[in-house]
C-alpha cells in the first residue's frame, strides 16, 4: 500500500538520515566511565524516537575529543559483570556437570561476597567491554544497504556519518519498522 | 628562558610587579573588610543587652570602623578607578549622622550668644543644650511654656576661649583619679576656682543682660531661672541633676548666677558623672537657659508611663506644694496619683502630708516656708489640674512618639506650665535567671521600699548623712543615705547597693543608679537605722534588706542589674549608632540598586566595595594573559599544563629552571585544590588500550581550540589563588582567599561551556550547582554558566571545600556527555554527593 502511495507521489526509499536518531538524543559516555555508569544511561535514558519511546540496548562511547570510539551493549555489560572464574566455566559440559560447578559459586550463603564481586566489577571502566566501531553509514545511504552492514555484521546500531562526522545513529528497529509498513 | 622570549626580564618583573601592587590594595582591602565585619559583628553583639560596655567601647568601636571604611574606599578606588569615587560621598553622609549621635564628635556650632525659645527646636540641642530645645518644641506643638531664652553653647566655648579655660581644665581633669573622693573634691574647687575667676567677654555679658530686659519687658517679671542645659544631656547619658538652677534670679546677679551654672560642670559629682563614663570636658558644653520665673503653687513630674511597670495602663503624676527643686532633689515626699491613660480615672491618689514648701523669697532666691496646717494633708493640686496634666502629658509623649519625664509647675492662678521634657527611661521587668531562692521572714531586715534600679548586692553598711560621709565609702559598701543627694552618684562605681530612706523613683538619683546599674531602693523606712558595718543583702528587686551576705539571691537578681542597662540612654543612643553601622541593605550584586547611592550604612558600604573589588580582581587576574607567559610552569602527576605567577615574590625567587613542583609551593587554596583534584585522580587514562587508536569525528560541538588542558593557569599567593583551568570544553575558574581570619575568606567558583549539547551542559550545571549548594554556596545559574561564592568559613572548611571542589571539578569533566535525561542527572547527583561525603551532611 504504501509502496504504491510512494510511487504514486514519485517518491523513493528512505535514507540512513532520514532514519538515525540524532547524536544528541542518544545516550553516550566518555570511555573512562564505569560500567555502572553505562547502566544508569541505559536504564534512565529513554530515547524518544517520533513519540515511540524505548529504552536503548547500547551506549555509544567517545573520548575527550569528542570522537566516537565504540559503543557497549547490554551483553556486553554483562561480561564485564561476570565474575573471571566463570571464565573457567565449560559450558560445553554435561548440564548436571554445569550445574554443580555454578551451584557451588553462587551458593545464596555466598550472597554477600558475590554482590560485592558484581558492585567492584561495575568499577571498571566501559572501555574495557567496549566494541569497536566496524561499520558506519552514510546519511544518503539506502535503506537496504543499512540492512545489508547491520546482518553482515551482526550489529544492532549503525553510526550515521555526514561528511566524515558523525551525526547520529540508526537502529535494527528504525529500518524494521520502516520496512514493515511495506510487508504490512 | 623561553617563556620569556617575548619579554625582557626587566619588563616581565615591572608587569608582575603592577599585578602585585594591585593585589596588595586588594588584600588589604580583604584585610580591613574582616577587621570591619568582626568590630561589627561584636557591636550587634552588645546590641543583645547581655554584655555592658561603656563610651569608650562605643568610641573606639567605632574609629575601628570609620578608619577601616575609608581605606577600602581608597583601596577600591585604586583598583577600580574613579567611578567608585561616590562611595566617599556616601561614608561622609553616614558619617556626619553618626556625628549627631556622639558627644564631643561635633565642633560648636557659631551661633548668637542668645536664641529665644520661639526659635527653637528639638533639633538645635548642639547649639542650646536639650533642656531649651525642648522647650521651644513644645512651645512650637501649642503647649504653654514659660518665657525665656537660651544661652548658647557658643557663649559658653567664648568664654572658655577668652579665658583660655580650656586647656587648663583639661590638664586638671587628666590626673584626677574618680574614686578618690578627696582628690574629686580638691579638683573640683580648683576648676571652680578657675571658671569664677574668669571674666566674661563684654559681648556676651551684654548679649545676656539685652535678653534680661527683654524677657523683662515680656513678662512684667524681674524673676527669672537660671537653668543648666547641658549638651549631650537626655542624649546619650541622662545627666540628671548634675548641674545647678537657679531660681528666682534678679537683674543683678544674672551673669553671675550663669557662671555659677557653668561652674557646677565641674562639681565632684558632675566631674566623677563624665569622667566615669569616659566624656571629656569638650564633649558637655554648656548652655544655660534663663527662663521666667513661674511663682508655682505646685509643681511636678509626669511620668507617662509607671518606668518601673511600663505595661501598666497609666500615667504617673508627681506634685508637691510649691517650687518644684524639693521633689526632683528628693527631699520632699510628694503626693503620687496613678491615673489611666485611657480614661483619666484615679487608680491610686497617695496624698504625702506636707509640712513645708519651697518658695519665692521676697528679694531673690527661694526659701522653705511652713504649709498652712489645713492644707498639709490635703493634695496638692486639684482634678481639674491632675485632668490637665493627663491631657498635656499625653500629648507630649504623642508628639515624640515614646513615654516622656515632664517637668511641670501652675502658677497662683492655676496655669500649667511645662518646664521640660525628655524620654522616659523605663526599667523593663524581663526574663530572670531561673535560680530560685527562699527568704524566712526573720531574714527580712527591711521591707517596703520602691526599687529604683533592680538588682542585688552585699555588703557592710555605711550610712551617708551629708557629703562628708561620702569618703568613708570604699569598694564593696552597701550605701544608705537618708534623702537621693546628686553626690550619691560619686559613690555608684565603688558601693554593690545603694538605699534612701526618702524619695520616690522620679528623681534624679534613681536615673543615675540606672546609668550605672547600682542595685537601689528608695523610700526604705528605718534604712538610717542600720548600724554601720552590719553586713546586708540588698534585694533592690524585692525592694527589701536581708540578714547577712546571701548568695542564692545574688545570683537570682544577677541578671536584673544587667538587664537595666538596656534601659540607660547610652544604650538606647547605642542602638540609633548601631543603626547606622550595622544593618545591610545591598544584597544582590546583580540588582539595580546595588550602588554606592543606595549604602545606607557602613555595612552597606563594605559590601559593595568588598563585591566590587572581588569583581575588580577578577577580572584583572582572568585576562592576565601575559601571566601564563611570564609564569613557571606546574610540575604534577597530572597530566595538566598550568602555568603559575606569585604575586607574593619575585619572578627571580620562584622555582627552578623555569617550573615547580605541585608539592613545593606554600599557597594553602591551591594544595588543597590540587590534592582534591589528585585524589579524584585525571579521569581519562588507559586510552592506549581502547580497541580504536582514533576516533570518529562528531559534528555541531565546539571543538577544544587549544586541546584539552592547555592554556590553564594559577594566580597564587600563599592564602590566594586564582586558578583558571580549561578542561578540554569547559572552563573552570576557581578564586579563593584561605587565611587565618574567616571574615576574609572566600571561595568563588566560576563553570561554563562544555563539549555536549546545551541541553546536556545545562543539565551539568544543574548538578554543579546541587553539589555546591550542599558546600553552602549561594548558585547563580544562567544556562551553561554557573557562578558560585562561599565566604566566611574558617581557613579548614575552606581548605576542605577546595579539596572537595577538586574532586568535583575531575568528576565533572565531559560529564555533560553522560546526562542524556533529567533522571539520569539525578541518578548523578545522588551518587556525587555520596561520593564526596555530602549526603551524610545533608540529612545530619
Amino acid at each position: 500500500m504504501l509502496d504504491q502511495e510512494n510511487k504514486a507521489k514519485g517518491m523513493k526509499f528512505r535514507r540512513a538520515g532520514d532514519l538515525m536518531v540524532p547524536l544528541d538524543r542518544y545516550p553516550h559516555l566518555p570511555y573512562w566511565f564505569t560500567l555502572r555508569q553505562a547502566v544508569v544511561a541505559m536504564l534512565s535514558s529513554e530515547v524518544d524516537v517520533r513519540g515511540r519511546k524505548s529504552l536503548p540496548r547500547v551506549v555509544l562511547v567517545f573520548d575527550e575529543e569528542y570522537s566516537l570510539l565504540g559503543f557497549v551493549r547490554r551483553r556486553d555489560i554483562l561480561r564485564g559483570l561476570e565474575p573471571a572464574v566463570l571464565a573457567n566455566v565449560d559450558v560445553g559440559e554435561s548440564g548436571e556437570v554445569l550445574e554443580q560447578q555454578l551451584a557451588r559459586l553462587f551458593d545464596d550463603a555466598n550472597y554477600e561476597g558475590a554482590t560485592t564481586g558484581i558492585r567492584e566489577r561495575a568499577e571498571k571502566a566501559v572501555r574495557t567491554v567496549m566494541q569497536p566501531i566496524v561499520a558506519t553509514a552514510d546519511c544518503e545511504d539506502h535503506m537496504m544497504k543499512l540492512v545489508l552492514k547491520m546482518v553482515s555484521h551482526d550489529l544492532h546500531l549503525l553510526p550515521v556519518l555526514r561528511d566524515g562526522s558523525v551525526v547520529g545513529v540508526v537502529r535494527t528497529v528504525d529500518i524494521f519498522e520502516e520496512l514493515a509498513q511495506y510487508v504490512l | 628562558m623561553e617563556k620569556h622570549s617575548c619579554y625582557d626580564l626587566a619588563d616581565s618583573e615591572h608587569m608582575l610587579r603592577c599585578v602585585q601592587e594591585q593585589f596588595e590594595h586588594y588584600q588589604e582591602l580583604l584585610e580591613q573588610n574582616g577587621r570591619v565585619l568582626a568590630v561589627i559583628g561584636d557591636m550587634e553583639e552588645k546590641s543583645l543587652g547581655e554584655y555592658l560596655f561603656d563610651l569608650n567601647y562605643i568610641r573606639s568601636s567605632l574609629e575601628q570602623v570609620r578608619s577601616s571604611v575609608r581605606e577600602i574606599i581608597e583601596k577600591l578606588i585604586v583598583l577600580g578607578g574613579q567611578e567608585y569615587e561616590s562611595l566617599r560621598l556616601a561614608y561622609s553622609t553616614i558619617d556626619a549622622q553618626l556625628a549627631q549621635l556622639l558627644p564631643g564628635e561635633r565642633p560648636i556650632d557659631k551661633t548668637p550668644y542668645v536664641l529665644w525659645f520661639e526659635s527653637l527646636g528639638r533639633g538645635d540641642a548642639f547649639a542650646v543644650g536639650g533642656k531649651n530645645a525642648q522647650l521651644g518644641e513644645l512651645r512650637r506643638i501649642g503647649l504653654r511654656v514659660p518665657e525665656g531664652f537660651a544661652i548658647t553653647a557658643w557663649a559658653y566655648r567664648c568664654f572658655l576661649d577668652h579665658n583660655d579655660l580650656q586647656t587648663r581644665i583639661r590638664e586638671h581633669l587628666e590626673s584626677v583619679d574618680v574614686r578618690d573622693y578627696d582628690a574629686l573634691v580638691r579638683v573640683s574647687g580648683e576648676v571652680n576656682a578657675m571658671v569664677r575667676s574668669g571674666s566674661v567677654p563684654q559681648d556676651v555679658a551684654d548679649a545676656i543682660r539685652e535678653g534680661y530686659e527683654e524677657l523683662v519687658r515680656r513678662t512684667g517679671s524681674e524673676a527669672v531661672a537660671i537653668r543648666s542645659s547641658g549638651i549631650g544631656e537626655d542624649n546619650l547619658f541622662s545627666f540628671a541633676g548634675q548641674y545647678a538652677t537657679f531660681l528666682n534670679v534678679r537683674r543683678e546677679s544674672v551673669i553671675d548666677r550663669w557662671l555659677d551654672v557653668v561652674a557646677s560642670e565641674f562639681t565632684p559629682q558632675a566631674i566623677y558623672y563624665f569622667l566615669s563614663h569616659g566624656l571629656t570636658e569638650p564633649d558637655v558644653a554648656m548652655p544655660v537657659g534663663c527662663v521666667s520665673m513661674v511663682d508655682a503653687a505646685s509643681s511636678g513630674v509626669v511620668y507617662t508611663r509607671d518606668p518601673v511597670h511600663p505595661s501598666d495602663d497609666s500615667l504617673l503624676i508627681h506634685a508637691i506644694l510649691g517650687l518644684g527643686e524639693s521633689l526632683v532633689d528628693g527631699s520632699l515626699t510628694p503626693d503620687v496619683f496613678a491615673v489611666s491613660r485611657a480614661d483619666g480615672s484615679i487608680s491610686k491618689a497617695s496624698i504625702a502630708r506636707k509640712e513645708t514648701r519651697l518658695a519665692m523669697s521676697g528679694d531673690g532666691g527661694t526659701a522653705l516656708c511652713d504649709v498652712d496646717p489645713v492644707r498639709a494633708s490635703r493634695s496638692s493640686i486639684s482634678e481639674a489640674v491632675l485632668l490637665q496634666l493627663v491631657t498635656c502629658g499625653l500629648a507630649v509623649e504623642r508628639h515624640y512618639g515614646r513615654p516622656q519625664d515632664i517637668e511641670w509647675a501652675t502658677d497662683v492662678e492655676g496655669r500649667l506650665f511645662l518646664l521640660q521634657t525628655r524620654a522616659l527611661q523605663l526599667v523593663r521587668h524581663r526574663c530572670a535567671t531561673d535560680v530560685s531562692f527562699v527568704v524566712s521572714d526573720a531574714d527580712v531586715l527591711l521591707s517596703g521600699g520602691t526599687t529604683a534600679c533592680p538588682g542585688a548586692g552585699f555588703g557592710p553598711v555605711v550610712q551617708v548623712m551629708t557629703e562628708r560621709d561620702l569618703r568613708n565609702v570604699s569598694d564593696g559598701s552597701v550605701v544608705v543615705a537618708l534623702n537621693p543627694f546628686p553626690g550619691l552618684v560619686i559613690t555608684m562605681g565603688k558601693a554593690r547597693a545603694l538605699i534612701t530612706e526618702v524619695g520616690g523613683v522620679a528623681n534624679h538619683i534613681a536615673t543615675l543608679a540606672r546609668e550605672y546599674r547600682m542595685p537601689t531602693v528608695v523610700g526604705l523606712r528605718g534604712a538610717t537605722q542600720l548600724k554601720p558595718g552590719t553586713v546586708v543583702t540588698v534585694d533592690a528587686t524585692g525592694g527589701r534588706i536581708l540578714r547577712g551576705e546571701r548568695p542564692d539571691v545574688l545570683a537570682s537578681r544577677r541578671a536584673d542589674a544587667v538587664n537595666s542597662f538596656e534601659d540607660t540612654p547610652l544604650f538606647q543612643g547605642y542602638r540609633q549608632i548601631l543603626a547606622l553601622i550595622a544593618p545591610l541593605h545591598l544584597m544582590d550584586p546583580s540588582a539595580a540598586e546595588f550602588t554606592p547611592q543606595q549604602c545606607r550604612t557602613m555595612h552597606d558600604i563594605t559590601r559593595f566595595a568588598h563585591q566590587r573589588a572581588m569583581d575588580e580582581m577578577f577580572r584583572r587576574a582572568t585576562r592576565l594573559d601575559s601571566a601564563a607567559q611570564l609564569g613557571l610552569q606546574l610540575s604534577s602527576t597530572l597530566p595538566m599544563r598550568v602555568s603559575v605567577l606569585f604575586l607574593d615574590r619575585p619572578i627571580s625567587t620562584m622555582g627552578d629552571n623555569g617550573t615547580i613542583g605541585e608539592d613545593d609551593h606554600d599557597s594553602l587554596p591551591m594544595q588543597a585544590f590540587w590534592n582534591g583534584m589528585k585524589r579524584q585522580g585525571w579521569p581519562s587514562k588507559g586510552r592506549t588500550s581502547s580497541p580504536l587508536h582514533s576516533g570518529l569525528a562528531t559534528q555541531g560541538h565546539g571543538r577544544p581550540v587549544d586541546g584539552y588542558s592547555v592554556k590553564s593557569y594559577a594566580v597564587l599567593s600563599t592564602t590566594y589563588m586564582m586558578l583558571c583551568l580549561r578542561m578540554g570544553y569547559h572552563f573552570t575558574t576557581i578564586e579563593s582567599m584561605c587565611a587565618e581570619q574567616p571574615g576574609k575568606n572566600y571561595i568563588r567558583v566560576q563553570y561554563k561551556d562544555g563539549g555536549a549539547s546545551l541541553e546536556r551542559r545545562i543539565r551539568r550545571i544543574r548538578l554543579i550547582a546541587e553539589v555546591l549548594t550542599r558546600l553552602r554556596f549561594d548558585c547563580t545559574a544562567r544556562a551553561d554558566c554557573l557562578n558560585a561564592f562561599c565566604s566566611c568559613f574558617e581557613a579548614p572548611i575552606i581548605a576542605e571545600t577546595l579539596g572537595l571542589l577538586g574532586r568535583l571539578v575531575m568528576m565533572t569533566k565531559q560529564l555533560d556527555m553522560a546526562l542524556s535525561s533529567d533522571s539520569v542527572t539525578d541518578w548523578y547527583i545522588e551518587d556525587f554527593l555520596r561520593q564526596l561525603g555530602l549526603n551524610r551532611r545533608a540529612t545530619s
